[in-house]
């Protein structure tokens, strides 16, 4: 008997759409993550003013002065109260304070040199650490942050010579 | 007798639906990634002034007026903590304030700009939170007022 010769041929293509889709996901993944490190913004609820102005077009060089708060160990806060990012009641423990630039934690000290520094990079008299420096920063504190904070940022601001200063706020929710 | 094959071999029309479930979700990840909302983050103006503070110059015609606005820290008025006074004069409340403070603005001299007498912010407690002042300073862009200054201790 005449054995029939198998025709059946198989496809041996790969099917290139899940591989792609994945390579998707983490290219978005890994755009997405690597921003987030490296952000000057920390997660912080800004007070609110009717008159704050959007920040359009912010100077590519302002130094961006972080207020935020958290408690040791990620904990919950037992002062703390906020409610739909309005404050309803502040914390008032120093150590639940943190002034960040660029995710890291900075005290009076670091904070004047790291001012101190970028303020030589603007001066209205170049070479001349004693004149003004035109550099901005901008203080981003969350609304319930003590003015204890706000008033050394602002200290280390005037011993460096950095006077264009920005508030951060933002409009009253209806 | 040979049976007659019926016309059931159709063509499949089924549609793929996977590819587009993918691409749909792709287009989706990215328009949700890159999508820029109407920015809710705005900014106030806080100069410092450039002839005072730590390096001060010796200021030969002052200012002797002002208009001091002190928040008292005060733990029973949440959120803001504070009790608001402008000079020794107590006021009830943030609306209160601005009507003051849009009177007094009302009879400012406001011939000389230099001579424009400033509106200064003094939290009377490091304790007192930023959104206190931040209220204030809101007050006083609403009416009109461009000279304000903070109110702090002398240091070392």
């Amino acid at each position: 008997m005449k054995i029939k010769k198998s025709t059946i041929t198989e496809n041996v293509g790969f099917n290139m759409t899940p591989m792609i889709d994945i390579v998707f996901q983490l290219i978005v993944f890994l755009m997405l993550a690597s921003d987030f490190t490296n952000t000057d913004i920390q997660r912080v609820w800004l007070p609110e003013a009717f008159s704050a102005v959007e920040d359009k077009s912010p100077d590519a060089t302002r130094l961006m002065v972080n207020v935020m708060h958290e408690a040791p160990f990620k904990q919950d806060c037992p002062q703390a109260k906020y409610d739909g990012g309005r404050l309803v009641f502040p914390c008032q423990i120093p150590e639940h304070w943190h002034i960040m630039i660029k995710g890291a934690t900075y005290d009076q000290e670091k904070l004047l040199q790291v001012l101190r520094v970028e303020g030589d990079l603007d001066r209205e008299r170049k070479n001349d650490p004693n004149s003004p420096s035109n550099r901005p920063i901008m203080i981003r504190a969350d609304a319930g942050a003590p003015f204890g904070i706000i008033e050394k940022i602002m200290e280390a601001a005037g011993r460096a010579l950095i006077w264009k200063i920005e508030i951060g706020a933002t409009n009253p929710q209806k | 007798m040979a049976r007659i094959k019926s016309k059931t071999e159709e063509a499949s029309m089924d549609i793929p639906m996977t590819p587009m479930i993918d691409v749909i979700f792709q287009l989706m990840i990215f328009f949700m990634c890159s999508i820029h909302f109407k920015s809710l983050e705005g900014k106030l103006y806080s100069y410092l002034p450039k002839d005072k503070g730590m390096n001060m110059t010796v200021v030969t015609d002052p200012i002797l007026d002002e208009v001091r606005i002190s928040l008292v820290y005060n733990e029973s008025k949440p959120p803001y903590l504070a009790e608001i006074k402008i000079g020794q004069q107590s006021i009830p409340d943030w609306d209160a304030l601005k009507k003051q403070l849009a009177t007094i603005w009302e009879g400012v001299d406001k011939t000389d700009v230099d001579r424009i007498i400033p509106f200064k912010i003094d939290p009377k407690s490091p304790k007192i939170p930023v959104q206190s002042i931040v209220k204030v300073l809101d007050i006083c862009n609403e009416i009109g007022v461009r000279k304000v200054e903070f109110a702090a201790k002398t240091t070392q």
